[in-house]
């Protein structure tokens, strides 16, 4: 063995010692708590954007769901409500007699108004329209318009009924 | 495939045959989920590699410049900004990689010039005592003698001896970080060991 080969053997064994030495050697804590602290974050909007996304598919589903639902009971309810305008509605109408004359029907009247009132049946026979009253209809009062003047004295009255009508 | 060691632990680098070992694979699993916020998987990267990166930047930078420059390699790392390629080697190489840039950015102008091949051929040629040089010191005035002289190397024969001896590196890995072919590390150590004897030797002139 020369003497270079030996300082090579030497100098090896020196590089290994200071690579022995340096083995315990590495960054400080605090570099390492900011480098966390960055991946923190990082972290933390990739969180809230996750957090927003799950949100958001949440807010669809439900909507996804609820549309249809929603549609389906309310189509019904529409229908019953068709269904009742249908048979109400055009099949009642209203008849009327002319109007009669009443005690203060020759003075006049500065304007006037119509109320509609309930009166006993037997007020058709008193003017002569027993007929009128639907001999169906058992209630007691028939309905009647009567015309009341602007200084507040009735001048006429007619009488009403409703007649049903089939479609 | 390549080879370098670390230490005890020996690590595949530079896979130019395309297979990665099982502790290639979870370096880059770690490096995915670090940068996707996962702390522990940082915690484990990191546990890793800022040892063999503290050391390689305070034997280039000084002490004082390392903790910067690891710090500054995982933040390229966790902000993406160095992106990873797979294919073009191991985990390693690519933090390795990033921590040169920093250390050729922290050197000065004056070692930048000379971090070129170049070296002192009158010191490498000097006559140099043919007993040993390093027999008449002590386990620790050799280290501190070695320290000293590794310190005045040129940094590009310093890097060799740094990522080859000190990291035990193949020289196929520290030619890919020092991105430049095998044999000029070759070179490079050898004339970096040449060196560090003439400067040993002149340590033990003086006594």
């Amino acid at each position: 063995m020369t003497g270079h080969g030996e300082d090579d053997r030497r100098l090896k064994d020196a590089l290994r010692a200071v690579a022995d030495e340096d083995g315990m050697l590495g960054a400080s804590p605090q570099v390492r708590d900011r480098l966390l602290a960055e991946v923190h974050a990082i972290a933390r909007p990739r969180w809230t954007r996750m957090r927003m996304l799950q949100l958001a598919a949440a807010a669809i589903l439900f909507i996804a769901i609820a549309l249809p639902a929603w549609y389906s009971a309310r189509r019904p309810s529409t229908a019953a409500r068709d269904d009742a305008t249908a048979t109400v509605q055009p099949s009642v109408r209203e008849e009327a007699t002319d109007f009669f004359p009443l005690a203060y029907s020759n003075v006049p009247a500065p304007g006037g108004y119509v109320v509609r009132m309930q009166v006993p049946r037997a007020t058709l026979e008193t003017f002569g329209v027993a007929e009128f009253g639907s001999p169906d209809d058992r209630a007691a009062t028939v309905a009647a318009d009567v015309f009341v003047g602007g200084d507040g004295l009735a001048r006429a009255v007619r009488f009403v009924r409703e007649v049903r009508v089939s479609q | 495939m390549l080879t370098l060691t670390w230490g005890s632990a020996r690590f595949r680098n530079f896979s130019s045959a395309g297979r990665q070992t099982p502790r290639e694979v979870e370096d880059v699993g770690l490096l995915e989920a670090a940068r996707r916020g996962d702390a522990s998987a940082f915690s484990g990267l990191f546990a890793r590699y800022q040892g063999p990166i503290f050391r390689y930047a305070a034997h280039m930078c000084g002490r004082d410049a390392a903790d910067d420059i690891v710090q500054e390699t995982f933040l390229t790392v966790l902000r993406g900004t160095g992106q990873y390629d797979p294919s073009r080697g191991a985990v390693a190489g690519y933090l390795f990689g990033i921590a040169r840039h920093f250390v050729l950015k922290g050197m000065t102008s004056r070692q930048m010039v000379s971090f070129d091949d170049e070296w002192d051929e009158a010191a490498i040629n000097a006559e140099r005592d043919p007993s040993t040089v390093l027999d008449t010191l002590t386990r620790e005035e050799t280290i501190a003698a070695v320290r000293l002289a590794i310190r005045s190397l040129p940094p590009a024969y310093r890097e060799a001896i740094v990522l080859c001896e000190l990291q035990d590196m193949s020289y196929e890995a520290a030619a890919g970080i020092a991105e430049c072919p095998v044999g000029t590390i070759r070179s490079r150590l050898h004339r970096a060991k040449a060196l560090l004897l003439a400067k040993l030797s002149a340590v033990r002139s003086e006594r």
